[in-house]
């Protein structure tokens, strides 16, 4: 299992592009080792299911094969362009399922390969689902700037870009879902320790 | 700037910081005057970054969409890169300048094509209205009288077919109503010509200057017999395959195109005569320059 690094200055990834549009092989290969692990992780985040994340991360990429050539620099980044293909093919996975709201990320962790540390490996997947549910609670435009921000790692600029929304406007969409997140996540982690604690009494009882 | 908006922009900055790997408490001590709201929304903020960024996916599902990719590419890199590729390093003002020429040349070949398609259309076909626009605007450009007449009496051919279709189709009633639009035309044609003139021979000579010229005249007169012509054979093959009372109405039909032709070549060969006179007249006269 790989978080992947994605570690690509913007002056590498306008190179990487340039060079893609003029058909280059190697360079889509390297955008697709630069963004691999960002686009998966937001499509995870968006989808709750790791086989729909790995087959729409590929269509992305596909879909960034065929309509590089119409990409253009023109002051926003490669990043919101790619990303603004991956939104609009999770909209349209969800428009064929119809539903709007992925179940469980159950299966978004430790699926191929034996975990290290089987222990790590199980708080993470608890903490994972539970940041996923509670966003869930969000509203649509949090989830996705939450997502964009945390999951992808992209900047302000790039997430505004990607959601076709000015810089000030996503800095109060994060500020409100961070709030709201917290206001979710703190009365269950409460809860959590409340039942832990109680279950530590009666073990101490017995 | 409010205190919303400067909190965001605070929040923003902290996140930026968290996410370069400084912590909490550290971007807290960055803004004490906010330290006590920060504080909570950094700790969820930091649990949720580091939970979210450790997501991790499989080497094989990457390396299996790296393949996909790769063969995607080699696939349209033969054909596509050759064709069109080179659009895209040319020079931003060339361009535009191409897809344009592209954009207009579509354009026209869809403008071309469907006038192409509308040519054999008749009454009642979707595509009709196209020939009929087409006529229209024909029928405005700037031209001599004589050139008008020719024009019309052209039409009046691309009238006299449609009532050929019409009538193979069983469709008479409908070409019946074409044949009077025939006769418009030619009726049209006439007036270009200088054949129907005001009844006062003062106002107006009875014959205009250009069809004084007898060059024009057999210009006219050829066309007509030639179209007239054409139409009575059509009308007379159709005859065979239509029911008696069909043959009944077709014979009419025919006689009265013929008859439309054949006054208006009659008046053509015989328009310098005295005893032949104007072959229509109307009042009060009309303007030949429509």
């Amino acid at each position: 299992m790989q978080s992947g690094t994605d570690a690509h200055t913007p002056d590498a990834v306008e190179g990487l592009v340039k060079k893609a549009q003029e058909g280059d092989a190697a360079s889509f290969a390297g955008l697709y080792e630069c963004f691999y692990g960002k686009v998966f992780r937001y499509v995870l985040f968006r989808t709750g299911n790791r086989v729909e994340a790995e087959d729409i991360t590929e269509e992305v990429f596909l879909r960034m094969l065929e309509s590089i050539t119409s990409f253009k620099w023109k002051g926003y980044p490669f990043s919101a362009w790619l990303f603004r293909i991956a939104h609009n093919l999770v909209v349209d996975h969800y428009r064929k399922k119809g539903r709007q709201q992925a179940v469980s990320l159950d299966s978004a962790t430790g699926v191929a390969g034996a975990p290290p540390d089987v222990d790590s490996e199980l708080d993470l997947k608890m903490s994972l689902q539970e940041v996923y549910e509670a966003m869930g609670g969000l509203t649509k435009l949090q989830r996705e700037v939450l997502t964009l921000r945390f999951a992808s790692g992209l900047s302000v600029l790039e997430t505004a870009q990607a959601m076709g929304k000015k810089e000030n406007a996503v800095k109060a969409l994060q500020h409100a879902a961070v709030k709201n997140l917290r206001a979710i996540l703190v009365p269950r982690h409460r809860l959590s320790r409340e039942s832990q604690g109680r279950a530590s009494t009666m073990e101490s009882l017995s | 700037m409010n205190r919303g908006r400067e909190l965001d922009d605070i929040l923003d900055d902290c996140l930026e910081r968290l996410a370069r790997g400084e912590g909490v408490a550290e971007c807290v001590g960055r803004y004490p005057e906010h330290a006590e709201e920060l504080a909570p929304l950094l700790e969820v903020a930091a649990n949720t970054m580091q939970v979210a960024s450790s997501v991790s996916y499989t080497l094989q599902a990457k390396e299996r969409g790296l393949n996909r990719l790769t063969s995607a590419l080699a696939q349209r890199g033969a054909s596509r890169d050759r064709r069109f590729l080179w659009l895209a390093w040319r020079p931003s003002v060339v361009r535009p300048l191409v897809l344009g020429i592209v954009a207009a040349l579509f354009a026209t070949g869809t403008a071309f094509g469907t006038a192409m398609a509308s040519s054999d259309s008749v009454p009642g076909d979707t595509l009709y209205w196209v020939k009929t626009k087409r006529e229209q605007i024909s029928l405005m450009l700037p031209r001599s009288d004589m050139d008008r007449a020719h024009l019309q009496i052209r039409l009046a051919r691309v009238r006299g077919q449609e009532m050929s279709r019409l009538v193979a189709r069983h469709r008479l009633p409908e070409a019946e109503l074409v044949a009077d639009r025939m006769k418009r035309h030619l009726n049209e044609s006439a007036v270009f010509a200088g054949l129907i003139t005001p009844t006062n021979p003062i106002d107006m000579p009875l014959l205009p200057a250009e069809l004084q010229n007898r060059q024009n005249v057999i210009a006219l007169m050829v066309r007509l017999e030639q179209d007239g012509g054409f139409l009575r054979v059509q009308l007379l093959e159709l005859h065979r395959t239509m029911s008696p009372s069909e043959r009944r109405r077709l014979d009419l039909l025919r006689r009265r195109s013929e008859l439309a032709y054949v006054t208006f070549v009659s008046a053509l060969e015989h328009g310098g005569s005295p005893s032949w006179g104007p072959l229509w007249r109307t009042m009060p006269p009309r303007s030949r320059h429509r």
